[in-house]
């Protein structure tokens, strides 16, 4: 049953304690509201769960831009945008499918009001970008009145679809990437849509694939637009490790892989059947590209 | 007294003019009907949620979380709209179209999904759309046929045979098949296509009745029909102004000068605004007359894709037979289109699809059977191309399969088989036009180098292959032609009328009921009204489409309006000409003098047509506007309007019931070239380059002529890789921009347009109507490029990553 925007109530605070004592209010939970690029898009189809929304643009000095942890870690601000990202040199360099994967969010407009931390609690199986932070490695940074702080993995922070561990008190502060272990060659994600911009994910890949002495020494594969949620795919990753990519039956091998870990389903963006078989492809592709990105690496090492 | 000498000129005709309504449009401040000042009510659909079955009852659901309760709101059903018009006699809650059986609202039983039952009012939009949803409607379900190629003959509303020669006898047909060298089968399918006008439907209503028939303190509450003569006036955005005024006229049992339908800025139409305002405007009629206030319904983009009229799907059954060298001896084609619940514009949908089915081929013996089908979706409608581009696709992608089989070149194939000046189409068509489609078709290939593209994309791919790439190159060529205008007789039964007259300022007003769609009507309107006076554009404005205001010169549709329309604008223009000069408010001292300069690009010496003597330029300009004005100063019509009325020109005629004759005065031919790369991991296309070459007989302004092949390319690149209508149970699932894909700028390769230019004779300047041309060719040269690159011979749209990845599995499975 569907009511009117009129109706609706927003609140606006200026420091985040008064946005977490309103979030810890008993009565109708309060959504948070951020580039609003997801909700708006749920207002309009009348498909909005919430009645009261937490306005955070009041909070840019709090939870606004990117730091560097002296480890190297990337902190990124729970209002920090797309554009922000992709526009910043270091995060360029370290990691690039991060930055990749930004430029292919809706487009320049949602790029420029959209934040990582919005695209993680919307929890769409079909993300742009969170998809490549559960493949990083990201934590995402939780804090409420009562509990103060507290970290959880990508990959414990999704429960299924569109639900998430945040508790109705609690809000994104911000999102923690580590430094990466194999640099940026290992990173690697593509996007499969209908049409070239614009376009929801029918069926997507992101990964970290290391490599050692040409064989692969770890892999974190993330199935985008195959299940509830975004997902590592732990039967493909175990199937990978000590892989030269040269074996004739490995294409076989992630099919076999996949078949027991991933059950796609038909819906109206594309059919379960393209998604399997696309899936299986982009995962080989991913060995044979971060491959030789690796030993391109190794030559310019070597050449350096 | 005519001392005016042949002068015949041009300034503005051939020339780039920008059209007068851009400005605003571009800075956004052009107002559309939402935009409009507008106090009153606003209203609501109430709609069936399956696809069939009989509605029972209605509940309204509780408001109080709205702050709203029912008494609020103005209701209108079919019980509000009498049983038996006082006029007619028919049932006026059908809509007067082709055949009267679609309701405006339902009675009783209905036939698909989201069908109109009732309507609400409010004045708060927001209250309005929330309320509508609190409203259940009650049905009994009924068994729904939602499948057209499936459905048995008791389904089938109307059906079209074409035959020649052996084909009229089916036995004859077999024995000539059978003693073709060669024979090549197929089946292709399409589907439907959602218009995407940027603007939604809207529409604004208001009743003008006796002030005894209004509510007042004593008599709160009126009877819906008012007791003394009324006036119903709507203003929307729609393509056919005297299509809703007929409708209106029926519905409500008015006289014609009882409803005023008033076009306002429209943002798009692609046909789909041709037959669905028509609903639109009687729905918030209805509101406004029950209500005695004034209405407004707008749809949003999810109303509006889920309920109103889409592309008709299509399938054909193709069997052609060649002689050994590929030339055509026979062709059968048994075409079925999908008409959904009712029959609004199908039958003529399904007859330009028929015509323009075995496309500019001489073939001896055809033999074509094409059906009509109902379904339980709602109907099918007008849509740029109107039945021509499935044919076109399936005859098309056909040639490129018969080609494969005698191991032809596409364009060697098709090269021998165009019909030449003097040779007949499919329906008997003589084609008396002087043509050279062959010298067109090698025209646009060398433009495209057709042989070295080809033979570097086989170089590629076979690189490809020894490297591992997964991607793969190829070129398509669709040949074929659009009719402008409406089909056979359509256009003498129309009698389109249209009337310039003289305004107070000196200046020319163009009275049409065209609209403007985003196609340029006004200024291309306005340079051929002033090229036939000889005026300059300023001097000319072309009037708003009200009925109250303009005759009736036909719809918006057909790609008739720049040829059809447009020539009427230029003999109008003469015949207000040749008034001035009657009434001696132009005489010798007005002439301009021999050898004067008649402007910096003023070509002289060509004439507007056959049936316009041209004698444009022979007067100054101030003269001609001091006449307009003081012949509008008399307030004489004789002397201040100049008319034109239709004229079908010389030559056969068309005969309906065996569909052999002249189909259409005339046709724009093309060639379509493309090249694709398929990316073989994820079957994605992508379109590297684009060519669009094609004969319009003249034209009028070059800049908007490419704009309409470069939007109808685009168009039509839509529907033959991304845009598909998911059905389910006669429910569109993808009803939304998200989900229904369109595409962006970054799908559109570059778009080489090329005009060849053979004046038609009764076109102004020899123009020919090119509005529906673009939407024909780029689907088949697109799938024939896809089949080039990688071997996979699609022949059902869209050629989505589904369906060529699907192929390559079955291909990989039966190897």
């Amino acid at each position: 049953m569907s009511g009117m925007i009129s109706q609706l109530q927003a609140s606006r605070p200026t420091d985040l304690d008064a946005a977490l004592a309103l979030l810890a209010e008993a009565g109708d939970p309060w959504r948070p509201l951020a580039g609003g690029t997801d909700l708006l898009v749920e207002a309009q189809h009348g498909r909005l769960q919430h009645r009261r929304f937490l306005d955070l643009s009041g909070l840019q000095g709090s939870l606004g831009g990117l730091r560097w942890h002296a480890d190297g870690t990337l902190e990124v601000g729970a209002l920090c945008t797309y554009l922000q990202l992709q526009r910043d040199a270091r995060v360029q360099a370290e990691y690039p499918a991060l930055c990749a994967m930004a430029r292919l969010v809706g487009a320049a407009q949602i790029q420029a009001r959209g934040t990582l931390a919005g695209n993680i609690e919307n929890a769409s199986p079909a993300a742009d970008v969170a998809p490549v932070l559960l493949a990083l490695g990201a934590r995402v940074r939780l804090q409420s009145a009562a509990r103060g702080v507290r970290e959880v993995a990508l990959d414990d922070y999704w429960t299924g679809y569109r639900q998430t561990v945040r508790g109705q008190d609690e809000l994104i502060v911000a999102v923690l990437v580590p430094p990466q272990p194999f640099g940026p060659h290992a990173q690697w994600s593509r996007k499969v849509g209908t049409r070239s911009w614009q376009a929801i994910t029918k069926v997507g890949i992101a990964a970290r694939i290391g490599w050692a002495e040409g064989r692969i020494v770890e892999a974190r594969i993330v199935a985008v637009s195959m299940a509830a949620t975004p997902c590592r795919v732990a039967a493909i990753e175990q199937a990978l490790l000590g892989c030269s990519g040269e074996e004739p039956d490995l294409a076989a091998r992630i099919a076999t892989a996949q078949q027991s870990a991933l059950r796609p389903l038909d819906d109206v963006r594309s059919t379960a059947a393209y998604r399997a078989t696309v899936f299986g492809r982009l995962v080989l592709q991913a060995v044979c590209e971060t491959k030789g990105a690796a030993g391109d690496a190794g030559k310019g090492g070597s050449a350096a | 007294m005519n001392i005016a000498r042949p002068v015949a000129a041009r300034a503005h005709v051939g020339h780039s003019r920008p059209r007068p309504d851009a400005d605003a449009k571009v800075r956004g401040t052009a107002p559309y009907v939402d935009d409009l000042p507008f106090e009153g009510l606003h209203g609501a659909t109430i709609r069936t949620p399956i696809a069939r079955g009989r509605v029972t009852g209605l509940r309204f659901g509780d408001l109080s979380d709205l702050g709203a309760d029912w008494s609020e709101f103005a209701v209108v059903t079919a019980q509000d709209i009498p049983r038996r018009s006082a006029k007619d006699g028919v049932d006026p809650n059908l809509v007067a179209l082709i055949e009267r059986d679609q309701p405006f609202l339902v009675r009783d039983a209905f036939e698909h999904m989201h069908e109109p039952v009732a309507l609400i009012a409010h004045p708060s939009l927001e209250v309005v759309r929330a309320a509508a949803e609190r409203v259940e409607v009650v049905v009994e379900a009924l068994p729904a046929r939602l499948d057209f190629r499936t459905a048995g003959e008791d389904a089938v509303f109307k059906t079209i045979t074409v035959r020649r020669d052996a084909g009229e006898d089916a036995d004859a047909f077999a024995a000539e098949l059978a003693a073709c060298a060669v024979r090549v089968e197929g089946v292709y399918e399409t589907q439907a296509q959602e218009q995407c006008y940027i603007e939604p439907n809207g529409m604004i209503a208001r009743v003008v009745c006796d002030p005894d028939d209004l509510p007042s303190p004593e008599r709160p509450s009126v009877p819906t029909w008012p007791s003394k003569p009324f006036r119903v006036e709507v203003e929307g955005s729609l393509q056919c102004p005297y299509y809703v005024h007929k409708a209106l006229c029926s519905l409500f049992a008015l006289p014609e000068d009882g409803v005023r339908v008033a076009a306002t800025l429209a943002g798009g139409g692609f046909g789909g605004k041709e037959d669905y305002p028509s609903i639109l405007a009687g729905h918030a009629g209805l509101l406004a007359l029950k209500t005695r206030r004034p209405v407004k319904m707008i749809y949003d983009r999810a109303e509006d894709m889920v309920a109103t009229t889409k592309r008709h799907p299509s399938q054909s059954r193709i069997v052609t037979g060649h002689d050994a060298d590929g030339r055509l001896r026979c062709v059968q084609i048994d075409c079925r289109m999908d008409g959904g619940a009712y029959v609004t514009l199908t039958p003529v949908v399904l007859s330009r699809g028929v015509i323009h089915a075995v496309g500019p081929y001489e073939v001896p013996h055809v033999r074509i059977t094409a059906q009509a089908v109902h379904t339980n979706t709602p109907p099918h409608g007008a849509f740029r191309g109107f039945g021509a581009p499935q044919t076109v696709f399936a005859f098309e992608r056909h040639m490129d399969r018969v080609a494969t089989e005698l191991g032809l070149d596409p364009a060697e194939l098709r090269r021998r088989n165009l019909v030449v000046r003097g040779g007949t189409l499919a329906v008997s068509q003589t084609i008396e036009e002087p043509i050279a489609l062959e010298a067109w078709l090698d025209e646009a290939l060398d433009a495209f180098d057709w042989r070295g593209r080809r033979a570097r994309a086989e170089a590629f791919n076979h690189e490809a292959q020894v490297s591992g790439v997964a991607r793969r190159r190829g070129v398509g060529l669709a040949t074929f032609m659009h009719g402008a205008g409406f089909t056979g007789s359509g256009e003498d039964y129309l009698a389109s009328k249209v009337k310039v007259r003289a305004t107070a300022e000196g200046q020319l007003e163009i009275c049409t009921a065209q609209t403007e769609i985003g196609q340029g009507s006004i200024a291309v309107f306005s340079q051929i009204a002033a090229d036939t006076m000889g005026l300059q554009l300023a001097d000319v404005a072309v009037a708003r489409p009200d009925t109250d205001q303009v005759p009736n010169s036909g719809p918006t549709v057909a790609s008739r309006t720049s040829m059809v329309v447009g020539h009427l604008v230029a003999r109008a223009s003469e015949d207000l000409l040749g008034r001035l000069e009657r009434a001696g408010l132009l005489g010798e001292a007005d002439a301009r003098p021999e050898g004067e300069a008649l402007g910096e690009d003023v070509v002289v010496g060509e004439r507007p047509s056959a049936m316009v003597q041209g004698r444009g330029w022979s007067y100054r300009p101030e003269a001609l506007r001091r006449a307009l004005a003081a012949a509008a100063a008399s307030g004489d019509a004789e002397i201040a309007e100049g008319w034109a009325q239709y004229e079908r020109p010389p030559g056969g005629a068309w005969d309906d019931t065996v569909y052999k004759g002249v189909a259409y005065g005339t046709y724009a031919w093309a060639n379509y070239l493309a090249e694709v790369e398929v990316d073989g991991l994820t079957g994605e296309v992508k379109v590297l380059d684009f060519l669009a070459s094609q004969e319009i007989g003249r034209v009028l302004n070059p800049l908007l002529a490419h704009g309409q092949i470069e939007g109808g390319v685009v168009q039509a690149i839509g529907w033959a890789l991304l845009e598909d209508c998911v059905w389910k149970d006669g429910h569109l699932t993808n009803g939304n921009m998200t989900n229904y894909v369109v595409p962006t700028a970054a799908d559109v390769p570059p778009i080489q347009v090329r005009f060849q230019e053979s004046p038609y004779a009764y076109g102004p300047w020899g123009a020919k109507g090119i509005g529906e041309l673009p939407m024909d060719g780029p689907a088949p040269a697109l799938l024939n490029a896809i089949a080039h690159a990688t071997g996979i011979d699609l022949c059902a749209l869209p050629a989505s990553p589904e369906r060529i990845v699907a192929a390559q599995l079955a291909a990989e499975e039966a190897r």
